[in-house]
């Protein structure tokens, strides 16, 4: 079990002059990950999730010691690891294509590393220089008695290994085994124990991945999307299997996908991560609840967030938002989440309302907004509804725990949940909402 | 003559014609099927592949499987007698009589012997060397591969030059330098067979390189990644993840590698002649056959030499090749 301390981690991969100046003239970063910064506490399942290309399977692979670091440091149970060799960090990865030895049983890869290891052991050994030392002492005493004495105590020296002793030695066979068996137990595997990679299920395949994870008994595991070639259904089962192995091996799990529902349901600690830097890192809830920018509230949940270019006029006491068909709707400050105070000006602001479709209701009141029904969409539990304010503007989606009558080209009149609006700034798409503690 | 070949080629079409046929009516009654048009466009489109084969390999099998069994003499091409298996009594008689058989079976076993590891692990060791993103790795490829697109006959000539017994000669003036006397490398029974060996080698290593680079190319990086974090080193690392990923290439370069090794020719013929010391099967039946003109006998040593050939491949593709489920 570690903690991991990322601070201030750069990633450039090599770059020909050539590349440099393409990215130059195209105003790209050349960094792949860039100042992130974060600390994983001990035995805790952290999630980096991003869509790909965003840097998070090259944060974890620096982390595993695959990848080099080009900046910042790396300190795995404050130990600083940037130079620490991949073997030596003490680290089990599970890979997106299993990678098991394709020639070797499940047994013999979850063997493998196992076989290659050395581990101190204590031994109690003969303390051959207290021996040493009486003898040059029996040499110089001429007293019988002293040295009987002597003698005796050398004696006993010799039949009770006294001194301890730490040596590097290989794991026995049976260690080796009890270790494996005791893997497959957990992850149930005992049956694929001596079939061939190709022999097996893409599931079954992974779950050999992870006990050959297990079995080293690692500070920290690593996965990389390891779901991703799975199918759905198995996807969902082995999801709560790694939950439950994290729960059973209380270690400390860092898990990459660009799947967020992946994320939101395994994860104890978000990072959301977009073009190498940390969006926001947070518990799935905060994530969910208050994502910091327009990146984070459009990439956790599906549906989407629907997002309106709408004109927020915030005075002392009532907020008036202009939606992009004129229609103006208006709330009391306190409603609303705790607003920063260079917004609340009286002045007109241009900024971007996001909200989710369940936090939009269809109640047909007067005064409500009027939209109108482009399809509607039944997906057993909920429903998708897909509307529009007006022809000039984009669809929205609101999704209702029922099933409608409703058919294209219906009038309804919606209103929006006032708590569960959010507001990003239509120049940085930050929040304009004050965050926690602030 | 003529009409025997018109026979064996209707015949040969024929079996063409009833495979295709047997393979037209089995995608017939599954869902894909072909459109008439297609297996005429099918048809004329494989007629110049099966000509040229028919003419350069299946028809001089045929004949030269035929001949094994004749008398037939360059000199006497009208009067072709059938002996059964004369020719094959008159080979073994001679082998078992030490004769110029036995001594290039000798040569050709000690060649093959020596060449097909030297030859394959030079391939192996040159594609690892340029199996990386280093900078100038295409040069070293190149230069690997450039003896594959010279001529033997060329290179042969070069070698000759460099080996030549002459105490000026290339090899023999850096042997003075270590104060060792001039050598008649290619003259001298004991070494003539080694220098074969290192030629080709040499010559034909560029081409397995390639095919192993390819395999190489092929092995899944994260492997290596999982054996890093698995605490191998680069030689557990090559053992436990290259090895196994070049099997299946591994075996087809033993087997091309060793088919061409049994049938050297052109080395010993270039580089001394037709002498005992390194005379080979191959050029003890294209003696027969084109300088003794005993075509049959030929033909009896190359039916023969196929056999063993075929024989000995069978056995590595059974002892080596990966087991079907």
């Amino acid at each position: 079990m570690a903690s991991i301390s990322l601070r201030h981690i750069f990633k450039e991969y090599p770059h020909t002059a050539k590349e440099r100046k393409k990215e130059e003239e195209k105003n790209i970063s050349p960094f792949a990950v860039r100042d992130f910064n974060l600390e994983i506490k001990d035995g805790e399942f952290v999630v980096l999730v991003g869509p790909s290309g965003c840097g998070k399977s090259t944060t974890l692979r620096m982390i595993a010691g695959l990848e080099d670091i080009s900046g910042g440091e790396l300190y795995i149970d404050d130990v600083l690891s940037n130079n620490v060799d991949a073997s030596k960090r003490n680290i089990a990865m599970v890979f997106q294509n299993y990678a098991l030895y394709p020639h070797m049983t499940s047994y013999g890869n979850m063997a493998y590393g196992l076989k290659l290891r050395k581990v101190s052991k204590t031994l109690r050994v003969v303390d051959k220089d207290a021996i040493k030392a009486l003898k040059q002492k029996r040499k110089e005493t001429k007293d019988d008695e002293e040295l009987k004495r002597i003698d005796e105590e050398i004696e006993s020296l010799k039949n009770n290994p006294s001194k301890e002793k730490t040596v590097l030695v290989h794991y026995t066979k049976a260690e080796i085994d009890e270790k494996i068996q005791k893997a497959a137990e957990i992850l149930d595997i005992k049956h694929l124990l001596d079939r061939k990679p190709s022999d097996m299920s893409g599931g079954q395949r992974q779950r050999v991945a992870l006990g050959r994870a297990l079995v080293r008994e690692p500070k920290v595991f690593l996965l990389d999307e390891p779901l991703s070639n799975l199918d759905a259904k198995l996807r969902a089962s082995m999801r709560s299997e790694i939950v439950k192995l994290h729960r059973t091996v209380k270690t400390t799990f860092v898990y990459v996908t660009h799947d967020q529902i992946e994320a939101m349901t395994m994860g104890e600690k978000i990072v959301v991560m977009k073009d190498g830097v940390i969006q926001q890192v947070g518990a799935p809830s905060v994530i969910y609840d208050k994502p910091l920018n327009k990146f984070v509230a459009g990439f956790i949940g599906t549906p989407q967030m629907n997002f309106f270019n709408v004109k927020l006029k915030a005075g002392a006491k009532d907020v008036h938002i202009t939606l992009p068909n004129n229609k103006e709707i208006s709330f009391k400050l306190d409603e609303l989440r705790k607003i920063k105070d260079e917004y609340i000006t009286g002045e007109e602001k241009e900024v971007i309302l996001g909200i989710r479709g369940e936090n939009i209701s269809l109640n047909n009141k007067k005064g409500g907004i009027d939209a109108q029904v482009v399809f509607a969409e039944m997906l057993g539990n909920t429903t998708n509804i897909i509307c529009k304010l007006d022809d000039s503007t984009d669809e929205f989606n609101i999704s209702i725990q029922d099933r409608t009558e409703l058919k294209p080209g219906d009038k309804v009149s919606v209103s929006f949940n006032a708590t569960a609006i959010h507001l990003f700034d239509k120049e940085n798409e930050e929040t304009i909402y004050l965050s926690e503690g602030e | 003559m003529a009409i025997a070949a018109l026979i064996i080629f209707i015949v040969f079409f024929l079996i063409f014609a009833v495979f295709f046929a047997i393979d037209y009516n089995r995608r017939k009654n599954s869902n894909r099927k072909y459109h008439k048009n297609e297996v005429i466009v099918a048809l004329l489109l494989l007629i110049p592949a099966v000509v040229l084969a028919f003419f350069f390999v299946v028809l001089p099998i045929i004949f030269s499987f035929g001949y094994a069994f004749t008398d037939y003499d360059l000199l006497s091409p009208n009067d072709i007698k059938f002996v059964w298996f004369d020719n094959f009594r008159m080979l073994f008689k001679e082998f078992a009589n030490q004769g110029e058989i036995f001594l290039s079976f000798r040569n050709t076993a000690l060649f093959v012997v020596l060449v097909v590891p030297l030859q394959i692990t030079m391939a192996l060791l040159l594609a690892l060397f340029c199996n990386n993103k280093r900078r100038g790795t295409t040069i070293f490829k190149v230069c690997f591969f450039a003896p594959v697109a010279v001529s033997l006959s060329v290179t042969a000539f070069l070698w000759l030059v460099i080996l030549s017994p002459n105490p000026a000669g290339i090899m023999n003036s850096i042997l003075k330098n270590f104060g060792i006397p001039a050598q008649d490398f290619l003259g001298n029974k004991n070494t003539v067979i080694l220098w074969m060996v290192i030629i080709s080698a040499w010559q034909g290593c560029g081409y397995q390189m390639l095919i192993f680079l390819s395999a190489l190319g092929n092995i899944r990086k994260d492997l290596y990644e999982a054996a890093s974090i698995d605490g191998a080193g680069p030689f557990r690392k090559f053992f436990t993840v290259t090895v196994p990923g070049l099997r299946p290439t591994m075996l087809y370069i033993l087997i091309t590698v060793f088919i061409g090794a049994c049938r050297v020719l052109i080395q010993p013929m270039l580089l001394t002649g037709y002498q005992d010391r390194s005379m080979t099967l191959s050029y003890y039946m294209y003696q027969q056959g084109f300088t003794y003109r005993h075509v049959g006998y030929s033909c009896a040593v190359a039916l023969v030499l196929t056999i063993v050939i075929g024989s000995i491949t069978f056995l590595q593709r059974k002892l080596l090749g990966e087991k079907k489920k």
